[in-house]
């Protein structure tokens, strides 16, 4: 018995054809329902069955005397672009990880915990091609600007927390991760401030206001800063300038006494960079090189780099908040660490996420992550930090409470604003001589109009 | 070190996901199963060829339905692209056949092509599961003295290996170079080649431990300890070594010189670091012998100083024959080889009155003395055939047995009868 050919089929049935492909696009559509059934949407508009049941394990973080879990829990650590990593920063963050992961263990000792490092230059691409071939982490410890990002772009998952979990945090804190349908972008969990540190063989004690630091620095301080928008801006509040740029983004007329501000701002940076002992870098890490190596004596860095610092300089290692000026308190820019969910997770691994994050909020870890680096901050408002036992410490909680005042600006931007590369290219251009203080207030004002294709930065 | 090892394990907590799990499933299931087809089909070529590219194209349909329906497919895609890499691996030999001898290309896939290719899979694939970077930034110790991490280490290994291995053609080139720059003969050519990869290696090394951050003193300690060692077990490999550099320069065994060893002429083919390797002609043999039994003991070359052989031939012709006549035709014999040399030009001589003949030796000079024996066996038969031509008679060894009769005794003649 044989099979009819195509053409008698055809001659006996002319439909064969268009049924044929009909059946073939019904078998294909439903193939991919199946796979899309058996795992999970890419498109979050459109949930599939298991993206429901996830979204659902999702509201509220695991918690601590929840079940027993076990497996493999990958955690991406973002490092910053003026991080320093070697081999022995490598080592040291691999150390205080393990102190956490450690701790953590002792509740859940059938996990095991992997890290995985990122880069915050390529930290899309990279995570874009990771949670593409299902690798991606299943918590990410990320600065708190890129949460939101994040979420857009499918590489994380939201998160709706309790209120009772809201309520360690406090509300600021939480509002710039919140999402237009009231689930949150990430999980507050420390904070880097940046402060100053500052060799204490070379100098005692820091300079309270920019005049003094341009006294010492006459007097032979070799002082380093970094023209990055983000690292300088504490400058434009201890000069007043801090409102003209947030008024300037918002797409306002400045008044002559802004735009005044503003020129004083500027003009105070290049006659800073024209003293012989001030050194104004376009990168931050060539400041902390040189600081490293001895060739600076005052710089502003995060809070993140103290461990290294600290490590070479030994006890010469001093810690101060930024010097005012005549416009008022300086106005550093705090770095927040979230926690992100990632997508790649496995149930398993998304209840150990979850528990881990449930974990590293708590009082008790929060408070032994902060005393045992004293670098950080951290987020849980029950967590007093002990800054009668640290100059450090207090240091770090007075430049918090400063930055505080950074808030309008950032909300405002992005990461990769293409506004912060404008500001950026004026200041290099200003502080080099190519552009005049008031050419640079022009070319400010400008440039820094708000853009409408920039989405907000909630 | 057991951070890596740490790292290397936990690349398997992957598996624990359902995607990861779907998309090996989807990679590895056509992989068997064309493994098993190819072993059943093997006795239909065009089919069995067919059968790699059908499946690989299977594998990208699923992977096209797993991107269509928003799955994660990145690392299916990626173990597809490794598999048609190595596929083209295989048509890239094909092509290279057109180009290249067997033994080069052969060289060539196996010592660089396919571990270079292997060497990079694995590099781009620990990349998907974790981060080169970071994986490189893991602390292997201090090695006298320097604090030593993955990637450097890595870094130097594979850069000596590409110096050992990707040195020859290099070396080869810039020695065809100086070949037809300075005029210089094979010999030396192969010479120069081997003293370039030996300074290309040397510059690896040096350029290892300089990238290793090795200072004078830690190459100080190494060289102590390897004194130590040449003075107990690496002495007879350090003395082949230095006798392998001194022979180069001095040119006596270098790549294509003929020696005379153990009563057969022998070509040189290479000369490594331990030992020599030579062709022996007669068998195809090859020998390979320590470089310091050249530096110690008497050697014939026949490559010396030109590559000629003078060589000879022995007959003998009936005493009957004219010397004068048997010699010039000998060298006319000679001259009309076309592989003796015309110059020096053959010479014939009497060498002496044997017992059946007169005997003569023909000497001539031939370009290859790894041709001598062929080229006797020619002079040989061409002389036959001229002596046959010319009556000349080459005897079969006589000799002249003379018999001695005894003397008569007196005899009495016989009585007459009674008459």
């Amino acid at each position: 018995m044989s099979l009819p050919s195509w053409g008698r089929l055809r001659r006996h049935f002319p439909a064969a054809l268009p049924l044929a492909v009909l059946l073939l696009v019904i078998v294909a559509w439903s193939l991919r329902s199946a796979v899309q059934w058996l795992g999970r949407d890419a498109d979050p508009a459109t949930p599939g069955l298991r993206s429901q049941l996830r979204a659902t394990s999702l509201e509220g973080l695991e918690p601590v005397s929840g079940p027993q879990l076990r497996g493999t829990f990958y955690m991406g650590i973002v490092l910053d672009q003026d991080q320093i990593v070697n081999a022995q920063t490598y080592a040291d963050l691999n150390k205080r990880v393990d102190s956490l992961t450690q701790m953590f263990r002792t509740i859940y000792p059938d996990v095991t915990v992997q890290v995985q490092l990122f880069h915050s230059e390529t930290l899309i691409p990279q995570l874009t091609a990771r949670v593409r071939s299902g690798l991606g982490p299943d918590l990410l410890l990320a600065s708190g600007l890129i949460a939101g990002d994040l979420y857009a772009l499918g590489l994380s998952e939201s998160v709706l927390m309790t209120a009772q979990e809201q309520q360690q945090f406090n509300p600021g804190a939480l509002e710039r991760l919140r999402l237009p349908d009231g689930r949150l972008s990430g999980v507050p969990l420390l904070f880097h401030p940046e402060v100053i540190c500052f060799n204490r063989s070379k100098i005692k004690t820091s300079p309270a206001t920019l005049e003094e630091l341009l006294q010492a620095s006459s007097e032979g301080l070799r002082v380093g800063l970094s023209v990055n928008p983000i690292k300088i801006y504490w400058t434009a509040g201890a000069l007043g300038a801090d409102q003209s740029l947030v008024r300037v983004m918002q797409g306002e007329t400045l008044s002559p006494e802004l735009r005044q501000r503003l020129l004083g701002w500027l003009s105070w940076l290049q006659s800073a960079s024209l003293q012989q002992r001030v050194t104004i870098y376009a990168d931050q890490g060539q400041v902390l090189d040189d600081f490293l190596n001895d060739r600076l004596d005052w710089i502003s860095c995060s809070s993140i780099n103290i461990p290294t610092l600290r490590r070479k300089l030994g006890p010469r290692l001093g810690v101060a908040t930024m010097p005012s000026g005549p416009g008022g308190e300086p106005t550093p820019i705090s770095r927040e660490r979230v926690m992100v969910f990632g997508r790649s997770s496995s149930p398993d691994q998304r209840r150990i996420a979850k528990a881990m994050a449930s974990f590293s909020i708590n009082p008790l870890i929060q408070r032994s992550m902060t005393i045992g680096t004293f670098s950080l901050l951290p987020v849980n408002r029950f967590v007093p930090p002990p800054v009668s036992s640290s100059s450090t410490l207090r240091a770090l909680v007075e430049s918090q409470r400063q930055s505080n005042a950074t808030e309008p600006l950032l909300d405002l931007l992005r990461p990769g604003d293409p506004r912060l590369v404008a500001l950026d290219q004026t200041l290099v251009q200003l502080v080099f001589g190519a552009l005049s203080p008031e050419e640079a207030t022009e070319a400010l004002i400008r440039d820094l109009q708000p853009q409408p294709s920039l989405p907000s930065g909630r | 070190m057991m951070h890596l090892v740490q790292e290397a394990l936990g690349w398997f907590g992957y598996l624990e996901r359902g995607s990861v799990q779907a998309q090996l499933l989807l990679v590895v299931l056509p992989l068997l199963g064309l493994h098993l087809l190819r072993r059943r089909w093997r006795s239909r070529p065009p089919l069995a060829h067919l059968l790699l590219p059908l499946t690989l194209a299977l594998i990208g349909l699923g992977i096209g339905l797993l991107a269509w329906a928003g799955q994660p497919y990145g690392l299916a895609l990626f173990l597809l692209q490794l598999r048609s890499a190595w596929y083209g691996l295989d048509l890239l030999q094909l092509l290279l056949a057109r180009l290249l001898p067997p033994a080069p290309l052969h060289q060539l896939q196996s010592r660089l092509i396919r571990p270079a290719f292997l060497v990079l899979a694995a590099m781009a694939l620990i990349n998907q599961l974790d981060s080169l970077a970071d994986l490189a930034l893991i602390s292997i110790g201090t090695w006298f003295g320097v604090q030593l991490d993955l990637g450097q280490l890595f870094l130097s290994l594979v850069i000596l290996y590409l110096v050992v291995v990707g040195s020859g053609p290099p070396a080869a080139a810039l020695a065809l170079l100086f070949k037809q720059v300075l005029d210089i003969d094979e010999g030396s050519r192969r010479a120069v080649q081997l003293l370039f990869r030996y300074l290309v290696v040397a510059l690896g090394v040096v350029w290892v431990c300089s990238h290793l951050g090795l200072n004078a003193t830690a190459i100080l300690a190494i060289a102590g300890g390897l004194s130590v060692g040449l003075g107990f077990g690496i002495k007879e490999v350090f003395s082949n070594f230095v006798s392998g550099l001194w022979l180069l320069f001095e040119g006596s065994v270098r790549p294509g010189e003929v020696l005379f060893i153990d009563g057969d002429p022998c070509e040189v083919r290479s000369l490594g670091l331990r030992a020599a390797v030579l062709w022996r002609d007669r068998d195809n043999a090859e020998l390979v012998i320590p470089n310091q039994t050249f530096f110690t003991s008497t050697t014939t070359t026949y490559t010396g100083s030109d590559r000629m052989r003078r060589s000879q031939v022995s007959v003998g012709a009936a005493y009957r024959h004219d010397p004068e006549q048997v010699v010039a035709l000998l060298e006319a014999t000679a001259r009309a080889q076309t592989r003796v040399l015309p110059f020096p030009p053959p010479k014939a001589l009497v060498l002496g009155y044997g017992e059946s003949s007169i005997n003569y030796a023909l000497r001539f000079w031939i370009a290859n003395p790894m041709d001598n024996v062929s080229i006797c066996s020619e002079v040989n038969m061409a002389v036959w055939k001229a002596f046959d031509a010319a009556g000349i008679e080459i005897p079969f060894p006589q000799m002249v047995v003379k018999t001695i009769e005894p003397a008569s005794p007196v005899s009495v003649p016989p009585s007459a009868p009674d008459q």
